[in-house]
């Protein structure tokens, strides 16, 4: 396939993109990349060998194995697969190989164009102490913490606890290269830091391979506030307003939105100057997140830069009117940035529901099974990005989060209404979801009135059991759905109810193979 | 048909019948008590629906079989509804034993056999899908039995520890 036309003028075009991701976002960047007039190629391992994303893909090369590390994580792997496509330019995509310096650097040595930020970067603020380093040089306020190198069978306690000490309780113990919760861990006081630097140390180390930790005082009543940043080679840096992630239940994201009910027009520009400045400061390259917690004074902190496209990055998309995966093809070819700061406006508000395959009943453990049927709302203003469909099957072999709900709607108030009825029309069957949960949240007093803090969640109740009136009408349905035989119906991952061509789970031409009475 | 609703004790009897198109319901009791209430459903195959209405009420309903468990969207929830097993034995919990709640690896066994443990008293850190999960005891009493030990596999479903309460003699049987 020859380069598009609108990137004739750039200085380092390419005309093949390989997604090296799965699931939602490779649906997502597949996509995109159609629509941008190039070609797409799509990975999978051996359990991925029927999944949604490779209906997106104009050619897919299986990457031999079963495990992440032989596959999705291989950076060998995934350079073969490039070579062996043709494709000239690489998307990580977000987890994985996203964030890894040195695939970044390996990609650009292979003569591929690597969509995403340098390597230099990459490294700079995936390692917290040294982008906390980097973030007091560019003048970014910053936590007050403390990084303890641990050396080995030395016990690492009585520097811990020296830290903690200087630092402050409440803290928050983070591995250096850990990330989305793993390997973080909250520590009320000093007789509970042993504890919690085992499991800590436990997590990053199954997670990450790197047993550092990084003392924090945790904020309280604290909101997570992310700027979403974009530069190009031209010393372009803009920022696409703020994200508000605030509601998040063991330091893993449930629902964001843009704006923030907590930030104002000034605080905003003070927030994205800010952000423009860390990306500044590591010559940052293409979409990024500088996320900051802010207190409820006011102040805001660097916490830390995401150097990749984030989970929740269609909020931003919704407000503003971007598309941040074709910004993002646009600049690696080394285009200019399409809009200047000037141009950059918010239109209404937008709000994401994250959808993960866990049971709240259990503590939201993981929930595994087939995913017998799987039907996504729409309607004016609603926008489902998923990477699952009817007959897929959910396995403790990748991420648990199945979809994202996202909404747009001229107000807050009405934005909160609109997913409550999007999550509402979901019909997932096979494995438990937040999704009853993520409902709850939604209308809870704390969030539709001021929004929340970062810890309400741990403050929340569990979900009520179904009412007396409903169970009789429950079981009126069992019987019914038994006597239409609609349990014959039951579909697997091979089953041709899923239509093959568009991956859409609520095909109107499929019919059910069933007995009427 | 026999049903039993999660998270609630009673068993559900229906007794349906069909005229023409659509079905009704006969009986409907939970454990002995007869509910009187007039159902009427239908089926709705372009959208896989069925439709109950009931006392002037119209509920849309979508239902999947997934093993022997009916699951239910209704009203913007997801219920399961399982057949009532005649010879089902009680769940594990009665029996003390603590099973594990998906496939991880044992990463920590914080309890030894014969150790007299207090609610919620942390006995096991299990680790799946890169969290760890804490294994607790539901109730007062000793450890009878510890099952896998540090680094072991372990599949859904397995007992991984058991427990032995006072009253473990009078713990709920099956009904």
């Amino acid at each position: 396939m020859a380069t598009p036309e609108w990137m004739m003028e750039a200085t380092t075009p390419f005309s093949s993109v390989l997604v090296a991701n799965r699931g939602e976002i490779a649906v997502r960047v597949l996509r995109a990349v159609r629509e941008c007039g190039l070609r797409g190629v799509a990975v999978y391992n051996d359990l991925d060998s029927n999944s949604m994303h490779l209906n997106f893909a104009d050619e897919k090369i299986r990457l031999p194995g079963e495990d992440l590390a032989s596959t999705y994580l291989s950076m060998d792997a995934i350079l073969d697969a490039a070579r062996a496509s043709g494709a000239d330019a690489i998307h990580p995509g977000y987890g994985f190989l996203s964030e890894r310096s040195e695939f970044a650097d390996r990609v650009t040595q292979s003569g591929l164009v690597w969509i995403g930020p340098s390597a230099d970067a990459i490294r700079t603020m995936g390692d917290k102490i040294r982008a906390r380093e980097a973030m007091v040089d560019a003048s970014v306020p910053v936590i007050p913490g403390k990084s303890i190198e641990v050396s080995g069978d030395e016990d690492p306690l009585p520097q811990l606890a020296a830290a903690a000490a200087e630092v402050g309780y409440p803290l928050l113990l983070k591995a250096s290269a850990g990330g989305g919760g793993k390997g973080m861990r909250m520590v009320e006081e000093p007789k509970r830091l042993r504890a919690e630097y085992d499991a800590a140390s436990r997590e990053a180390t199954a997670a990450f391979g790197d047993g550092t930790v990084y003392v924090e005082r945790l904020l309280r009543r604290a909101r997570h506030i992310e700027i979403q940043v974009f530069a190009d080679r031209h010393r372009n840096v803009i920022h696409l307003n703020e994200r508000d992630c605030s509601l998040q239940r063991r330091h893993q994201k449930v629902i964001e939105e843009a704006p923030s009910p907590a930030v104002d027009p000034s605080l905003r520009s003070l927030m994205g100057e800010a952000a423009v400045q860390a990306a500044r400061a590591v010559d940052y390259e293409g979409a990024g997140t500088v996320e900051f917690l802010l207190s409820d004074k006011g102040e805001f902190y660097f916490l830390e830069m995401n150097t990749r496209l984030q989970v929740e990055h269609p909020v931003t998309e919704l407000i503003t009117g971007l598309d941040l995966v074709h910004m993002q093809l646009s600049v690696a070819a080394g285009l200019p940035l399409p809009v200047k700061q000037s141009e950059v406006g918010i239109s209404g508000h937008a709000m994401e529901a994250r959808l993960y395959a866990e049971d709240p009943s259990t503590g939201f453990l993981p929930s595994i099974g087939p995913i017998a049927r799987f039907d996504t709302p729409d309607g004016p203003g609603i926008r489902v990005d998923t990477g699952v469909r009817t007959g897929d099957e959910v396995t403790t072999a990748f991420d648990p989060m199945l979809a994202k709900v996202i909404v747009h709607a001229p107000d807050r108030a009405s934005a909160i209404r609109r997913l409550d009825q999007a999550l509402s029309q979901i019909i997932l069957h096979g494995v438990r979801s937040n999704i009853g949960f993520c409902r709850e949240m939604l209308v809870s007093d704390s969030f539709s009135g001021p929004g929340v803090t970062t810890d309400h969640l741990d403050d929340m109740d569990p979900p009520p059991r179904p009412e007396e009136p409903l169970k009789g009408i429950l079981s009126v349905i069992a019987s019914a759905a038994e006597r239409l035989g609609l349990h014959r119906a039951a579909v697997t991952r091979d089953s041709s109810i899923v239509d093959q061509h568009t991956g859409h789970p609520g095909d109107p031409f499929r019919t059910l193979s069933r007995n009427f009475p | 048909m026999d049903w039993k609703i999660d998270g609630d004790d009673k068993t559900w009897s229906v007794r349906l019948r069909s005229e023409k198109n659509n079905l009704f319901v006969d009986r409907l009791q939970a454990e002995d008590t007869e509910v009187n209430q007039d159902f009427s459903i239908s089926y709705d195959e372009s959208r896989g629906s069925i439709i109950i209405e009931s006392l002037g009420r119209v509920y849309r309903a979508e239902a999947t079989k997934v093993g022997d468990a009916w699951w239910i969207s209704l009203g913007g929830k997801t219920h399961i509804v399982r057949e009532r097993n005649q010879d089902s034995t009680s769940s594990d919990m009665g029996e003390g034993g603590l099973t594990a709640p998906m496939p991880g690896t044992v990463r920590e066994v914080l309890v030894k056999t014969g150790q007299r443990v207090r609610e919620g008293q942390p006995m096991m850190i299990l680790e799946a899908m890169k969290m760890e999960h804490q294994i607790s005891a539901p109730e007062p009493g000793e450890v009878s039995s510890i099952y896998f030990k540090e680094g072991d596999r372990v599949d859904m479903g397995e007992i991984l520890i058991s427990i032995a309460t006072q009253d473990s003699s009078k713990s709920p049987g099956p009904d």
